[in-house]
């Protein structure tokens, strides 16, 4: 087959709006709470798809395909977890001696350090599997081992270095996860280095103590241009990569608007500030380079496990 | 017959292909040319398999069909979706299921929404504490003390009891019957800060400074019968319920369940100043009268403690932490006078209890 490569610089948009959103959320939260919480897998899938369906890249929209139902199971499989985790912890205050708190703080504490990483492998594994450009889906085709491997060893240099080599373990952790991810027969990559993102963030809290916060902005416009500008996508031998160009009083006025916004509704107004958050930083990335969109071959199996897809959202970690 | 004009996608490449889209009785076909661009090809969508993709906007239908990875079209014409539906009424689309319409929704859902919201706050005030309260009065007295006793090791350290201050005031509360499901235990902590508090499963701190600020022992008895009556009707762990049960609340609306650890052990530190509802705080006063009375000791006292208590933050131009926690200190002094009225009290305290608050006093006079 011919392959037609043309240099791009293809924008994506995003065409969400904040009263639909809104609407959506707000049922969420009612349903979710006269249920009991147990209409968060719903929730969060009615969310997920109108985020996916509204975000467009080269004038196609993308799709989430998961469900409530499927997320359902693997939701009632983290209460499970935490539910274990916590009892552990409850069973070191009932024991009434100190050896047995701390005990159950410590085992507690553990294992939400050992869950990081089935947490992120699960999530990912999830998330990109249900989501499609296309009609392509994307994937994630690393091992848990592996992951564990990469996060126990620089999890344990970081702890003796003192966390100087936590940048080192970021990049790391991105090019392990990132590196995974497939949409099709297109490979993704994470070109980041340790030492530049170190710098990034010693100039960063250097620069922000001196401001006395001021600096902020401008840190988290460079570390966050510096997670989107190293994704690269490689296509039959070919490149293209994010190109991210947010600016740090566009970043300021995101951040402090977002916080007015949501203080002053009590959070009500929540899904305005996501809204404005998702038309950011998509309005400022674009695709350079060579890329063939007409020319991507579906790979994926089909992949319906969603077990730890929760687990992510209950330890706060976030995803792309 | 008209025609559509779609872009379909066949799940297996990413090549769009420009499509006629045409409604047939029980499927919908679709027609492109394959990709040399001779020979087309057709594809038959049947009607009840079609799926829609929720929360599309007009003027860009998405639908979908099949199996993973299921087949895609896009029809960017405003009037193709009501057609569709009424051409295929008999086997509408399936829609994944979603909590609200896609274009409008009724105004009756609005309301019921509104209703809702206002239940949320409704639960939170009301509902919630009454819930906690019942789990707490479930709570049995033994592992009320285990509890009490963990935390009674997060907060005092042992160099910072006053073990002969403490000595003497079990001496005193000897003189006194208080019955408790759980023995009671006071201890004395070196502090200047004029604050008492009760922890669960019985533990009752005083600290110095409390005891230095006292000056009858009908004001003692006042104070150590108001902190007995936060243990006998459990309201420490009652208010502990209660001020957890609204985080656990709040992290199930909003999603967050990592903030419950923290207040797990958050609370053990703030169980010092622990503000009670005002309704206890009135019910451990009646006990500590109760008490007063019993034992024939001026109930005078408590009014006489709460005004020294105020007095003491007025010239220090600083409420002390036991005003602080304990609101309303006016309409307290004005309740308890009315129940005095109400009640007889012969005032005439045992010897025992007065050799033993000679005790307490002279040790204070004596480390200043």
């Amino acid at each position: 087959m011919e392959v037609n490569f043309t240099r791009i610089s293809e924008p994506f948009l995003f065409k969400g709006k904040g009263t639909s959103y809104f609407e959506i959320q707000l049922a969420n939260w009612v349903l979710t709470f006269i249920s009991f919480g147990f209409y968060y897998p719903w929730a969060k899938a009615n969310s997920l798809r109108y985020l996916y369906l509204k975000t467009e890249f080269a004038g196609i929209r993308f799709a989430f395909h998961g469900t409530g139902k499927k997320m359902f199971i693997g939701f009632i499989k983290a209460i499970g977890i935490f539910i274990l985790l916590y009892g552990v912890i409850i069973a070191g205050i009932v024991s009434g001696t100190q050896t047995g708190l701390y005990l159950g703080l410590g085992i507690f504490y553990l294992g939400l350090l050992a869950l990081i990483p089935l947490a992120i492998h699960g999530s990912l594994r999830y998330r990109m599997s249900r989501t499609s450009w296309r009609g392509i889906h994307f994937g994630c085709r690393g091992g848990l081992m592996q992951l564990y491997g990469v996060f126990i060893s620089n999890l344990l240099l970081t702890i003796i270095t003192l966390g100087i080599y936590s940048s080192w373990f970021t990049v790391k952790l991105r090019q392990e996860s990132i590196g995974n991810i497939r949409m099709g027969n297109v490979r993704f990559s994470y070109d980041g280095k340790g030492s530049k993102l170190f710098f990034i963030n010693l100039k960063g809290i250097v620069l922000t103590a001196i401001t006395l916060g001021g600096y902020f902005f401008a840190y988290a416009r460079d570390s966050h241009n510096y997670y989107l500008n190293n994704i690269y996508l490689e296509q039959n031998g070919r490149y293209a990569r994010l190109s991210s160009s947010v600016t740090g009083w566009r970043y300021f006025k995101l951040i402090a608007v977002n916080l007015v916004i949501i203080v002053f509704s009590l959070g009500i107004a929540t899904p305005f500030a996501t809204i404005r958050t998702m038309r950011f930083v998509l309005h400022k990335a674009v695709l350079l380079g060579d890329f063939d969109a007409d020319d991507l071959v579906q790979t994926e199996e089909a992949y319906k496990d969603a077990t730890y897809e929760d687990v992510s959202d209950m330890m706060d970690i976030g995803l792309v | 017959m008209d025609y559509y004009e779609a872009i379909y996608f066949d799940g297996k490449l990413s090549q769009p292909h420009l499509a006629q889209v045409r409604l047939e009785p029980s499927a919908l076909r679709i027609t492109y040319k394959s990709q040399d661009g001779t020979l087309p090809v057709t594809v038959h969508w049947q009607a009840h398999r079609i799926e829609k993709d929720e929360y599309t906007e007009a003027g860009k239908i998405i639908l979908r069909y099949g199996n993973y990875p299921s087949q895609s079209l896009e029809v960017a014409s405003y009037d193709f979706l009501p057609v569709l539906g009424k051409y295929y009424t008999a086997a509408p689309l399936t829609h994944q299921n979603g909590p609200l319409q896609v274009y409008r929704s009724p105004p009756w859902l609005w309301l019921v929404l509104l209703f809702f919201l206002t239940l949320i706050p409704v639960t939170y005030f009301w509902l919630l504490p009454a819930a906690a309260d019942l789990a707490a009065r479930q709570i049995p007295p033994t592992y009320e003390q285990k509890l009490g006793n963990t935390l009674v090791a997060q907060l005092i350290r042992k160099e910072n009891i006053h073990s002969l201050q403490t000595a003497h005031l079990r001496g005193f509360v000897r003189q006194v019957s208080l019955p408790t499901p759980y023995p009671l235990r006071f201890t004395v902590l070196k502090n200047p800060e004029p604050n008492a508090f009760a922890i669960p499963g019985g533990n009752i701190v005083v600290h110095t400074g409390m005891l230095k600020l006292v000056q009858s022992p009908a004001e003692l008895a006042a104070l150590l019968g108001h902190e007995y009556g936060h243990i006998k009707l459990r309201h420490s762990l009652r208010s502990m319920f209660r001020s957890l049960s609204g985080y656990i609340f709040i992290s199930a609306i909003i999603g967050d369940v990592s903030a419950l650890t923290a207040v797990i052990l958050e609370n053990a530190n703030t169980l010092k100043s622990l503000e009670y509802s005002r309704d206890f705080e009135k019910e451990a006063d009646m006990v500590g009268l109760q008490v007063l009375q019993q034992h024939k000791i001026n109930p005078h006292g408590m009014v006489a403690l709460f005004e020294h208590l105020a007095a003491h933050s007025k010239g220090r131009g600083q409420e002390t932490e036991f005003i602080s926690t304990h609101p309303l200190l006016a309409s307290r002094i004005s309740y308890i006078k009315k129940y005095m009225q109400t009640q007889k009290y012969p005032a005439a305290p045992s010897d025992s209890l007065n050799y033993y608050w000679q005790q307490i006093k002279k040790q204070e006079e004596n480390s200043h």
